[in-house]
């Protein structure tokens, strides 16, 4: 078989998942990110100024080397060079050489949430942006250049992202499954407050919330125009473990739920991240048309979730990230097999429920094993 | 940029920046507008 009817086959196999149909095999997705670039034996800081081949390569290896039907994200996927062209980057490598994380801090100050509110996007452009980058403080035309430099890199890096759907395509044979990131506006909105500040403000200013969730809603909109089913809106959401019942569907639920109408509406999926604990709240996304929402779990009981909410959401997960780092083989097969008896072949894709980031973050041989295991299980 | 220098009174503000980076893109005005809401979106992150 080519690498493109490998890749066309695996993304029918994942398909029919997604659209809560039986398939001939549960299929196991990628979430590999940094993690990929250890194993592939390369470095973060090296990999950023290599090119997109030798980037794609370093990706892929885990690809070719284990078994996959399918990948979440593929690259890397924070322009930290086009930032750094402003003089400072909200992303940086960790100490590990490997992994990225991002800086938590405040860029709207309490006194400056009414002027946000009258106007996001003036507010980012002529506030927010000089506070942070220090570039763009600069003389003129010190700052038109940087300003400039940074729109160049961030096409490249755009363009970069572009090619991975076709190099999957043709040199490795796994489908991507996330065709774009979308924020929801209450991530972006505690982002901009500070983590702190921001969970606060839950209490301290209500309705001044609400608002500003509302004026944020245009900054994090997802992209307009008609979507295929296939790939998938990914939405990562850090901030529901954290929220209780009332303050999700009060604060978070509202512009979440118009994003995604947004994108189901104009013919796509969503795919969210149920970062931490969602069985609290999870059963508010059979609101949505059946078939339309694939739910990624991290921390909650795989088979209970699909108990709960499968009869209309898809689901990802399932994977013990911990026994795969820690466990031996067999402990592993035994924790898939348990898996895959109390879903079934319907519904269900198996992955890492954590994001692969740093080197130790799992087992490769606990990887292969598994991943084959899920691949020749039969029902 | 020498010239769009001298054409200014004062310093220009991040409203006029972003003005002459539109014009020094390629593309359409919709396309141009795009990119900035991306640059946006993304330099706020």
């Amino acid at each position: 078989m080519t690498y493109q009817e490998m890749h066309d086959e695996k993304a029918e196999v994942i398909q029919k998942a997604a659209n809560l149909e039986a398939t001939p095999r549960v299929p196991v997705l990628s979430m590999a990110q940094t993690w990929a670039v250890a194993y592939a034996g390369e470095e973060t800081e090296e990999l950023l100024d290599a090119g997109p081949e030798k980037e794609f390569e370093a990706y892929a290896k885990h690809l070719h080397d284990f078994y996959f039907d399918g990948v979440i994200l593929f690259g890397m996927n924070r322009p930290i060079r086009a930032y750094e062209a402003l003089g400072w980057s909200p992303f940086f490598i960790s100490g590990d050489k490997i992994s990225i994380q991002a800086y938590d801090y405040s860029s709207l100050p309490e006194d400056e949430i009414q002027e946000y509110i009258a106007d996001p996007f003036a507010f980012i452009r002529d506030k927010m942006l000089p506070r942070r980058f220090p570039n763009l403080r600069k003389p003129f035309p010190q700052n038109m250049e940087a300003l400039g430099a940074f729109a160049e890199k961030l096409m490249a890096f755009v363009g970069k992202n572009g090619q991975a759907p076709g190099y999957l395509h043709d040199n490795v044979g796994v489908p991507l499954v996330a065709a774009d990131l979308v924020e929801p506006a209450f991530d972006r909105y505690i982002g901009y407050r500070g983590w702190k500040d921001g969970m606060i403000d839950l209490r301290a200013r209500e309705d001044e919330v609400l608002e500003a969730l509302e004026a944020t809603y245009p900054v994090v909109a997802p992209a307009p125009g008609p979507r295929t089913p296939f790939p998938w809106a990914f939405f990562p959401i850090t901030s529901v473990t954290y929220l209780n019942r009332k303050n999700f569907e009060k604060f978070f639920w509202p512009t979440f739920k118009h994003s995604a109408d947004a994108i189901i509406d104009a013919g796509g999926k969503v795919l969210i991240a149920m970062e931490g604990n969602w069985a609290h709240v999870y059963d508010m996304l059979l609101d949505f048309p059946k078939g339309s929402i694939v739910a990624f779990v991290e921390n909650d009981d795989f088979i209970q979730t699909k108990k709960d909410i499968g009869s209309k959401v898809s689901l990802v997960g399932g994977l013990d990230t911990l026994l795969l780092r820690n466990g031996t083989i067999d402990e592993n097969i035994d924790a898939v097999k348990k898996v895959l008896d109390g879903c079934g072949n319907e519904v269900i894709m198996l992955c890492t429920g954590k994001a692969l980031l740093s080197p130790g973050d799992v087992n490769p041989d606990n990887m292969r094993a598994v991943n084959e295991f899920i691949r020749d299980y039969t029902f | 940029m020498e010239e769009q220098k001298n054409t200014m009174e004062q310093e220009p503000d991040m409203e006029q920046l972003f003005e002459m980076l539109k014009a020094q893109m390629p593309g359409s005005d919709m396309e141009k507008e795009i990119l900035v809401h991306v640059m946006l979106y993304i330099l706020s992150m």
